[in-house]
């Protein structure tokens, strides 16, 4: 277990406070942040390269705060990669294995592997000036891991990879943690890179962690605004808190003019009756309806007219404008399959749904 | 690119070029193969020739000891007296030679400096002098130009050796030192360049005395002085073969490394 406690660090003006971390064996925790946050000035005082002014970092139980770099066993990947452009390949990889007084068969084992796995063998003797970016990621990655170390550090790992390399390098990452359970820390300011890799997730916003949990739970259910807004999400609305149960929400919204129950854990904790608050749903959340709906449908359901229509490759994002009496709109996101099945056109009118277990609450920012 | 332009600045660089080409022509007027021979075989030069190399490479290889140290500290740490000493750097740049020169011999007649002197290694008016006074003119210009060199390193190299279990001066000795050498033989073919050619601060100190203190520019002077035109230009040329010849040798160290 790796744990970040309590971490407050300083450089010039800009400040982290109170970072808490904590990461399990052989997990993938990813921080995600715009540039600026504090990603990488953490990466570095979690190494050890930047002083601390408060809080510990424990590696496996064991208090690393005051202990040099060489020290820690963790193993970093700066954003640039940084091989050795002295060194062959093959010295890159066993840099860390040479500085040891005496290494054993079963470390050379264990590079071998590493080797045949990220398919290195065929450029061991090349420089690195004579590397593709593919290859000098995996050159990194092999120097990294060749002497196991007890949390691998990843800065933004893609950053300095072509964009047509980038989905080839992220599976093999991916691959790479599972097949050697390495315990991983990566900051990144890609949210689908985060999400790919990331176990667990953790948004840091001017250098404070504003929430931390499953990669599901952080998609689906942001719990603070800046949260939402920097995971992408636009349609947010104004609310009020109605009704208050155990696990469900009543709430009323002067947007959408109507009033309706969300499921919620622990929604007496987190909100009081009465309290202004935002809440959201993710663009792919909100569907459009073929027919119409019953009854008994509890799906939040609006008429609406596609006011605009962007076009990502196969995917396409409308802004629809609900027939609320106030002009509201919302995003949707539609494949373009899915376009096409639906006959979605510029200026078509449509039926879409808000599904309330899709819907997350926010307290409103003071 | 424009043109005109581009004629222009490579016009410059020819213009340049003609200018010292004539220099060294003029020296032809005043040389002939025998009179060439004679000066370059004589034991007088020969010495000057053989002092001048020594403690070239000598003040070469002390500035490099000293400037490769500071340089690093001045790039990568903060501390106190930094600026200071970084301002020091450029007192070689802004004091001619000849100060520098009258400032180490005025030094040497305080009591620390006769305690020096008194000691194992006497430097006034002995060849330790010549070293000295090359390694004083020249240091400066090695520690920038080798700050340079390590600014150009990203420190991350050594932040990623120091992850991978080396000591900071492990990282140094591993990773930098080695992304350094082309920089470094850079600073030592320049160095060892204003060496070679120092005359202020070396006729200062160490005087100009035959067969013990006499460099080929000390040599060059004293031809001169005694109207010795022919004798002159046989060292000018000596003096410019040593020279162009090493810094030949140096830069394609430096090429080697590169490639």
């Amino acid at each position: 277990m790796i744990e970040l406690q309590g971490v407050h660090a300083r450089v010039g003006s800009f400040r982290l406070a109170d970072i808490h971390v904590a990461i399990g064996p052989g997990d993938c925790h990813v921080i995600v942040g715009p540039t600026g946050s504090g990603k990488t000035f953490l990466l570095e005082t979690l190494i050890g390269l930047r002083p601390m002014e408060a809080g510990t970092i424990r590696i496996h139980g064991q208090d690393v705060t005051g202990l040099p770099p060489n020290q820690r066993q963790i193993s970093y990947v700066p954003q640039d990669i940084c091989l050795f452009p002295t060194l062959t390949v093959r010295q890159n990889i066993q840099f860390g294995l040479d500085l040891r007084p005496r290494f054993d068969s079963q470390d050379l084992a264990f590079v071998g592997r590493l080797v045949d796995f990220l398919r290195l063998s065929a450029i061991l003797d090349r420089y690195p000036r004579n590397l593709s970016g593919g290859e000098r990621q995996r050159v990194a990655l092999a120097r990294a891991l060749a002497t196991k170390p007890a949390l691998l550090v990843l800065d933004e790992p893609f950053s300095a990879i072509d964009h047509s390399l980038r989905e080839e390098i992220r599976r093999m990452i991916k691959d790479l943690l599972e097949e050697f359970k390495t315990t991983t820390l990566i900051v990144t300011h890609d949210l689908d890179e985060a999400f790919f890799l990331g176990d667990r997730i953790s948004i840091i916003l001017g250098g404070r962690i504003v929430q931390s949990g499953p990669r599901d739970e952080m998609y689906y259910h942001p719990k603070s605004l800046p949260a939402a807004e920097f995971l992408g999400i636009r349609n947010l609305f104004a609310g009020r808190v109605e009704q208050l149960a155990q696990h469900e929400i009543t709430i009323s919204s002067p947007d959408l003019e109507r009033t309706f129950t969300v499921p919620c854990r622990c929604a007496h904790k987190r909100f009081t009756a009465g309290q202004a608050i935002r809440f959201g749903i993710r663009s792919e959340a909100v569907h459009i309806l073929r027919h119409q709906p019953t009854p008994e449908d509890s799906r939040l359901v609006f008429g609406a007219r596609v006011r605009r229509v962007f076009v990502r490759g196969t995917m396409h994002t409308l802004i629809v404008e609900l027939g609320t009496p106030r002009p509201v709109t919302v995003e949707i996101d539609l494949h373009d399959a899915a376009m096409r099945k639906l006959g979605v056109t510029l200026g078509a009118a449509l039926q879409v749904s808000l599904n309330p277990r899709h819907i997350f609450l926010l307290p409103e920012p003071a | 690119m424009n043109n005109g332009f581009r004629r222009l600045t490579i016009l410059t660089a020819w213009a340049l070029f003609a200018f010292f080409g004539v220099l060294i022509l003029s020296l032809s007027g005043f040389v002939t193969p025998a009179r060439l021979v004679a000066v370059a075989t004589s034991p007088r030069v020969l010495f000057s020739m053989k002092i001048s190399v020594g403690a070239a490479m000598l003040a070469t290889l002390l500035s490099l000891a000293v400037a490769i140290p500071t340089g690093y500290a001045l790039s990568r740490f903060e501390f106190f007296g930094k600026r200071a000493i970084d301002l020091a750097l450029e007192i070689p740049m802004v004091v001619t030679p000849v100060a520098l020169g009258a400032l180490l011999l005025m030094f040497f007649n305080t009591r620390l400096g006769e305690l020096i002197q008194q000691s194992r290694i006497s430097f006034v008016f002995e060849f330790p002098g010549i070293v000295l006074a090359q390694f004083v003119t020249t240091v400066g210009i090695a520690t920038r130009m080798l700050k340079t060199t390590f600014d150009e390193i990203p420190a991350r190299y050594e932040a990623v050796a120091c992850t991978l279990g080396a000591t900071p001066a492990q990282a140094f000795r591993l990773v930098t030192l080695p992304m350094a050498v082309p920089g470094i033989l850079a600073a030592t073919v320049l160095t060892f360049a204003k060496c070679i050619g120092e005359f202020g601060a070396t006729i200062m100190l160490a005087g100009s005395m035959p067969m013990k203190t006499e460099t080929l520019p000390i040599s060059i002077f004293m031809r001169l002085s005694g109207a010795d035109v022919e004798g002159m230009a046989v060292l000018i040329l000596i003096l410019l073969g040593v020279g162009l010849s090493s810094l030949a040798l140096v830069k394609s160290l430096i090429r080697r490394s590169y490639d």
